[in-house]
């Protein structure tokens, strides 16, 4: 007697199986290899000036629907992840930050302290930029 | 590009935002209208003869900028331009619509006037123009040029203009074309004061230097009138403040032409020669393929954003890559003035011993040119700024202390981010070095591997780019130069622009603004897979999508539409119509709960997935006990032949949507195959196979178990997760699919091959017959509808018809009585309607059901009908007969009442007609 599927259709549940059940097959894995027909997305860079919205999951949803259906027609793969440091943006965010919160301006915190701020102002948003994109789906290496 | 010549340093007119003490890009300034006003003043003119002005008079909407002027300039010849402007008003007016006269005519009569009252003293002026003449500069007391110049437009105001040419990109120019007698007079600070070129003002803001510069001329009795006026000031897109044109040192990226050309791809099989950067990014959209054979072309709609890019790119500006900001990728160069550095030679000549091969060195003279130089043989002495370059950023440190021991200063400026992101496509893939470039902690080096090539061999150039509409300049355009230069070829073949997402009042999502969806509150509360579905049912092409937004009451736990609740204290706070409690939706708001924004477009999508999980589930119960069989592709029945044949279509019709990048009207089809034909249609045609059981039950399941097979490789790249799921559980119950032969098997989906059906299974008369029976099949439930008959209680059907649509309906015989529960079906030429029968007519058909029309109650019916319809009759006519009515009423309204009166009392003549036919069979 085969498993019968679950009378009601959980996606949290479902989805964290799939995602394991992916990450553990190493299915997205891409490395150059004999295959000529190669198909390469470049992920645009999200700024990391805070969390992603809509148009983010837009941007990436297709993306992932393109590198998926490639894929699957047997192309060497390669989605190239990755997060933006969005330079001006980023530092006008950090600088905002620091006025509201702390009063200060970058002159007082000197080039150096200023770039370690943004340092981890950028892991931050990093690490949570990627578990977003996880959770989407998005099948890059 | 530095030792190209393809990067240079120059004093620009620049878009300074003072806020965060940078330069901005062009497109990085949003223009918005505010309420402003000109400030008409009066600058005196030097030792005026009795006839002419004492004084000119110019506007201005930043009158602060006026200490800087250094010149006021008139139009060389303004009767020419007047009486132009008057033919062409005088044109329009002859051509002028009801409408547009009064403007035109008022047009006509000020030009007039002006011609008669303005024209004298600005000829006068521009005699005093040619012949040297000079102002005095107010509160500066400097003595500056009157100049003839095109930019001055004798057809309005006074038809004089200062020039500011360090704070006004058009004055700039004038500038360019008058450096003999004009200068450029810098006033700002960086941080947006005035310095010491201000004079009085030296130390003030802007603003503030505005309101001493207004005063100091009401004082003078210079300011002639302030006049009210919209105006549009640009501000920052990052700062949000307003932009000033400031004259500053910056570097730049040479996009025009260069003489003898730029070379591409340098030292690379592919390399070629092309006029210029900007001209070799749009040769990319224009029919050049590149060595690879490669351009670029842009998706969905290929004309409209090509335009976009080439247009853009056609003006050939010069690319400004310097910002004053201390994050992001340093300028790599080094300077010194040669004059301050004596021997120099003997310093540098040491350093290289050490590092060959990686500096780059050119001498900046004071007039403003510069060569490139060998820093080994002709190291220069004096005379200019020696600019050093550092080719390999891995050395970086060594050299660049080494550099700065003998007294060179790294530029403090960073690259705009547009030209580290430009790099992206090649330098995420190693370049220009993958042996050394950096990675990640637990991934693989770049470089490459036994057999196995570099990933930046393999893997590019790229295939697509997917982004939004409104970085085609910024960034699109920016990677097609930098692949082309850096190595030969394009980084990308096809750019794909998506739609961008506005909230339900048509505004762009932000989070700043309370009107931002975060993906994951939608994944959480709907599933990833129906936040996919809707995006991509979303995107049909460029278009926006308007996507309305609601808030879940952190007290109820309702959903709350925002666009119809009351604010709290802000605008970002609402109220919970439920409990009346505040809510926070930026979530930043202390003592005030915060709110999670979703929208319930996604409910089709959650839907979508929990249709497709019970439908797959229900088939998956009936492939019980099935073992594959290839023989049985020699025993298929219609249903099975059809569904395979739809099936075939469906791949087909995904493939291409995806193909011209429409996933809205792809997943549409794959859709339609797995509800309309699969589930509503092939599953009720197979159960009574499945019932009997034995082989033909079998082949159903055979074809069940294909079909989803197929169906679920289709819908993955849209609905990944559920579909992978389902695959799981169709493995296990049906380890092998196929027809005649086994379709290639895959333990995960995401890893399958996409379906490619054998167009052997196509047959387009068995389509065409089906279609025509399902169209039988929904009739006859509209029949059972209308007439109360059960769904299962079996009608006799006869269809009056002939030739190739009798023998669709008798080849599928059994399919139709089973489907539509019938107890006989006959099909003919003289088949007849009996009074009792419902009746429907298709293009080459009639269809009767005898037996379904109680006679009596028809006849009631009827009779009911035809009370009403007098009545209205009556009505209309007494209306009609009203003169009041016909007489006051709009024509088109009684010409309504009549054509109303015409058409009911046709429907009374066929109502009698039905009652007539009725009594007749009864009596």
């Amino acid at each position: 007697m085969v498993k019968e599927l679950a009378t009601k259709y959980e996606p949290q549940n479902v989805e964290t199986a799939i995602t394991d059940r992916w990450r553990q097959r190493d299915a997205f894995k891409a490395v150059p290899d004999e295959r000529d027909d190669r198909y390469v997305i470049m992920m645009p860079l999200p700024n990391v000036t805070g969390a992603l919205h809509m148009g983010h999951a837009m941007d990436n949803v297709m993306q992932d629907l393109l590198t998926r259906w490639h894929r699957m027609q047997g192309d060497n793969t390669l989605w190239m992840a990755g997060t933006d440091h969005a330079g001006i943006a980023t530092q006008a965010v950090v600088e905002k930050r620091l006025l509201e919160l702390e009063g200060k301006t970058r002159h007082d915190l000197g080039r150096e302290g200023l770039v370690d701020r943004i340092w981890q102002w950028k892991n931050q948003y990093q690490k949570r930029i990627v578990s977003q994109q996880v959770a989407m789906g998005c099948s890059c290496d | 590009m530095f030792k190209d010549g393809l990067i240079f340093q120059g004093d620009r007119m620049v878009n300074w935002d003072c806020h965060l003490q940078t330069a901005v890009a062009d497109d990085e300034i949003e223009h918005k209208s505010v309420d402003g006003h000109f400030w008409h003043l009066r600058y005196p003119v030097i030792d005026p003869s009795s006839d002419e002005p004492t004084h000119v008079i110019v506007a201005t909407t930043r009158p602060e900028t006026m200490l800087g002027d250094t010149a006021v300039a008139v139009h060389p010849s303004p009767r020419q331009v007047l009486e132009e402007r008057l033919e062409q008003a005088q044109e329009r007016l002859s051509e002028a619509n009801d409408k547009t006269r009064e403007d035109c005519q008022s047009e006509v009569q000020r030009l007039e006037k002006r011609i008669i009252e303005v024209l004298p003293h600005l000829e006068k002026l521009a005699e005093m123009a040619k012949t040297g003449r000079n102002l005095l500069l107010p509160i500066q007391d400097r003595e500056i040029p009157l100049i003839a110049d095109t930019w001055a437009k004798p057809e309005l105001g006074s038809g004089c203009v200062k020039i500011t040419p360090a704070h006004d990109p058009n004055d700039y120019e004038v500038w360019q074309r008058h450096k003999d007698r004009v200068a450029a007079i810098n006033l700002l600070n960086p941080d947006g004061t005035f310095n010491a070129n201000a004079g009085p003002c030296q130390g003030l803001d802007r603003f503030d230097a505005r309101k001493q510069v207004v005063a100091t001329f009401e004082k003078l009795g210079l300011l002639d009138h302030i006049e009210d006026r919209k105006i549009e000031v640009g501000h920052s897109d990052r700062s949000k403040t307003p932009v000033e044109p400031f004259l500053s040192l910056q570097w730049f990226v040479h996009m025009a032409d260069v003489e003898g050309g730029v070379v591409c791809g340098r030292g690379l099989d592919h390399e070629f020669k092309t006029p210029g950067l900007a001209q070799a990014a749009i040769d990319a959209a224009t029919g050049w393929e590149s060595p690879t054979g490669k351009g670029v072309s842009f998706h969905p709609d290929p004309e409209r954003y090509k335009n976009t890019y080439v247009n853009w790119l056609a003006e050939k500006r010069d690319w400004c890559i310097s910002r004053q900001l201390w994050w992001g990728h340093r300028i790599p160069i080094w300077s010194i003035e040669l004059d301050s550095a004596p021997k120099l030679g003997e310093a540098i000549s040491q350093l290289l011993a050490a590092h060959p091969d990686v500096l780059c060195a050119r001498i900046q003279f004071q007039d403003g040119s510069s060569k490139i130089v060998s820093l080994e043989s002709e190291m220069p002495e004096t005379g200019g700024r020696l600019l050093v370059c550092l080719q390999d950023p891995a050395e970086h440190e060594k050299i660049a202390k080494g550099l700065e021991a003998i007294g060179f200063e790294q530029d403090p400026d960073v690259l705009d981010t547009w030209f580290s992101s430009a790099l992206w496509p090649h330098s995420t893939l190693g370049w220009p070095e993958p042996s050394s470039a950096v990675v990640d902690e637990g991934q693989r080096s770049l470089a490459a591997q036994g057999t196995e090539q570099a990933p930046l061999d393999y893997y590019f150039p790229g295939s697509c780019l997917v982004t939004g509409r409104d970085i085609i300049t910024l960034w699109v355009a920016r990677m097609v130069i930098m692949g082309l230069y850096n190595l030969g070829d394009m980084p990308f073949t096809d750019v794909f622009l998506h739609a961008n997402i506005l909230d339900g009042k048509g505004e762009r999502m932000s989070k700043s603004k309370g009107n931002g969806i975060d993906p994951v509150d939608i994944i959480e509360r709907y599933g990833t897979d129906a936040m996919r579905y809707v995006l991509c049912e979303m995107q049909t092409g460029t278009q926006d999508i308007r996507l309305p937004v609601q808030a879940i009451s952190p007290f109820t736990g309702d959903t709350i539409d925002l666009a119809t609740a009351k604010h709290g204290q802000n605008i970002f706070t609402y109220l919970c119509p439920e409990s009346g409690k505040e809510f926070d939706v930026l979530g930043t708001i202390e003592g005030v709960p915060a709110a999670k924004l979703v929208s319930d477009r996604f409910d089709v999508g959650r839907n979508f997935c929990n249709k497709l999980w019970n439908a797959a589930r229900f088939a998956l119960l009936n492939l019980e006990g099935y073992e594959f069989d290839p023989s049985r592709a020699d025993r298929l029945q219609t249903e099975d032949r059809w569904i395979l044949s739809r099936m075939t279509s469906a791949c087909e019709d995904v493939h291409a949507q995806l193909s011209t990048y429409n996933p809205a009207a792809a997943i549409g089809i794959a859709r339609e195959f797995f509800w309309g034909d699969l589930c509503d249609w092939y599953l009720e045609a197979i159960k009574p196979r499945l019932k009997e059981g034995g082989d033909d039950a079998g082949t159903a399941q055979q074809v069940l178990a294909t079909c989803l097979d197929q169906v679920l490789r289709l819908l993955h790249p849209f609905v990944p997760f559920i579909t992978e799921e389902l695959w799981g559980s169709l493995r296990e119950i049906a380890p092998q699919r196929g027809i005649d032969s086994p379709i290639e098997d895959s333990e995960l989906l995401c890893l399958a091959k996409w379906p490619n059906p054998d167009s052997k299974w196509q047959d387009s008369q068995l389509e065409n017959s089906f279609h025509l029976s399902q169209e039988l099949i929904r009739t006859l439930r509209d029949i059972r509808a209308r007439h109360n008959v059960p769904p299962r209680q079996p009608l006799e059907v006869r269809i009056k018809t002939s030739g190739e649509t009798a023998r669709s309906y008798l080849d599928l015989e059994n399919l139709i009585l089973h489907l539509g529960a019938l107890s006989s079906l006959s099909v003919g030429p003289d088949q007849e309607r009996t009074i009792d029968s419902a009746a429907s007519v298709t293009v080459d058909s009639e269809i009767f059901v005898p037996g379904v029309i109680d006679l009596e109650k028809e006849k009631e019916r009827l009779s009911g009908q035809m009370g009403k319809t007098e009545k209205r009759l009556e009505g209309s006519k007494k209306k009609l007969l009203n003169e009041n009515f016909v007489n006051r009423a709009a024509p088109e309204v009684v010409e309504r009442e009549r054509s109303l009166v015409n058409d009911l009392e046709k429907e009374l003549v066929s109502i009698q007609t039905n009652l007539d036919a009725l009594n007749s069979s009864s009596s």
